[in-house]
């Protein structure tokens, strides 16, 4: 199962990437029909006119973030294997060409001994903001996780795990979701400051008390979500069983 | 909250300590894990009664303080969906479905587009 959302892949008429929300307004990473170009627009849950955020994406993008100021997408070179980030402010007009966010860290691959990312994701919340990144070419570690700074974006840390299919920033603690069978449900506790790798491996130990949550039955069953709010972590809980899948939601206790 | 920070403690103070009875180096990473703030550690429980069904694709996924918000891909099911945290009995409410999308997304292009043509 993908991470990215497959919205109508069925018939191919709309897919949402990524969703965020800042205050009222909704943004979608989306794309008209499979073959089409990416765009990001802002709009309403409530329905009314929507606009486009700047130009189409020529870059397959994988994950979008929204802040107060500006719009930031997570985005497959087109040149060299691994990812770069593009922003614009929020009200760009549609068409306004991309900028490279500054500061953000050399995730791609210049030699042939260069770890490269291959996927990755934002998490944050009104003032903070962290990528991971599913890396390749890394002697241990999958997962690679940089935190937003004033100018830069430092390491966090990396883990040596699978790829995660849900997480998110609660207060400075970084939580993971995973699916399948053979994989933690959640992980927590992992402080995403400094860079030193040893001290998240040590950290990310820490699992968080996840008795109440089913076991995933299949590979594709497991965390898809999680979402703190109102100081409790509401997790999604999918239970695949093929034509017969089930949503859940689950809260901390 | 306390105990969850105790918990973390916990877990990596015993293989700390089983490396130091095995004469093993300490782990460096103990002042890290002991800055971690509170999490709740009580477990889960199901928020809601109400599952969202035949769920073919999930990802896209949101959270606001007042509300949690979905898209999935789910046959004729396909479209957002909304779950309001002060209502888990009403369950999931679609406020788009796939056609409402299309229409107005469809609408910045300039040019109204029918379902499955660029």
């Amino acid at each position: 199962m993908s991470n990215i959302l497959d919205l109508g892949f069925s018939n191919e008429d709309v897919e949402v990437r990524a969703m965020r929300f800042f205050g009222d307004e909704l943004y979608l990473l989306d794309r008209i029909s499979a073959n089409a170009e990416f765009m990001v627009h802002r709009g309403s849950e409530e329905g009314g006119l929507w606009a486009q955020v700047g130009a189409n994406t020529l870059e397959t993008p994988s994950d979008m973030w929204v802040d107060k100021d500006n719009v930031y997408l997570l985005v497959n070179r087109a040149d060299k294997p691994g990812l770069d980030c593009l922003m614009l402010p929020k009200t760009a007009a549609p068409g306004t060409a991309w900028n490279a966010c500054p500061g953000f860290p050399d995730v791609v691959k210049d030699g042939n001994e260069d770890p490269y990312s291959v996927f990755a994701k934002f998490a944050g919340d009104a003032g903070d903001v962290a990528a991971w990144f599913e890396m390749k070419g890394m002697d241990e570690a999958t997962v690679a996780l940089y935190r937003r700074a004033p100018d830069s974006w430092p390491e966090a840390g990396s883990l040596p795990t699978v790829k995660p299919a849900a997480w998110a920033l609660d207060s400075g603690v970084i939580l993971l979701g995973f699916v399948g069978t053979d994989a933690p449900a959640v992980m927590a506790g992992v402080p995403l400051q400094g860079g030193d790798s040893g001290a998240m491996r040590a950290a990310a130990t820490g699992v968080l008390n996840v008795s109440g949550l089913p076991t995933p039955k299949d590979k594709f069953s497991g965390v898809v979500g999680i979402c703190p709010a109102r100081g409790k972590q509401f997790v999604l809980f999918l239970d695949y069983a093929s034509l017969n899948s089930k949503l859940y939601v689950y809260k901390n206790l | 909250m306390v105990r969850f920070r105790a918990f973390l403690s916990l877990l990596t103070a015993v293989p700390l300590a089983l490396a130091a009875s095995c004469g093993g180096d300490a782990d460096p990473a103990e002042e890290v894990v002991a800055d971690i703030p509170d999490v709740p550690s009580e477990g889960f429980g199901l928020f809601s009664t109400v599952t969202l069904d035949s769920v073919m694709h999930v990802g896209s996924f949101a959270c606001r303080d007042d509300a949690m918000f979905v898209a999935v891909g789910a046959a004729e099911k396909t479209g957002i969906y909304k779950m309001e945290l002060d209502s888990p009995e009403l369950g999931w409410r679609q406020i788009y479905d796939q056609e409402a999308l299309v229409t107005a997304l469809s609408a910045t292009l300039g040019v109204a587009l029918p379902p499955g043509k660029s």
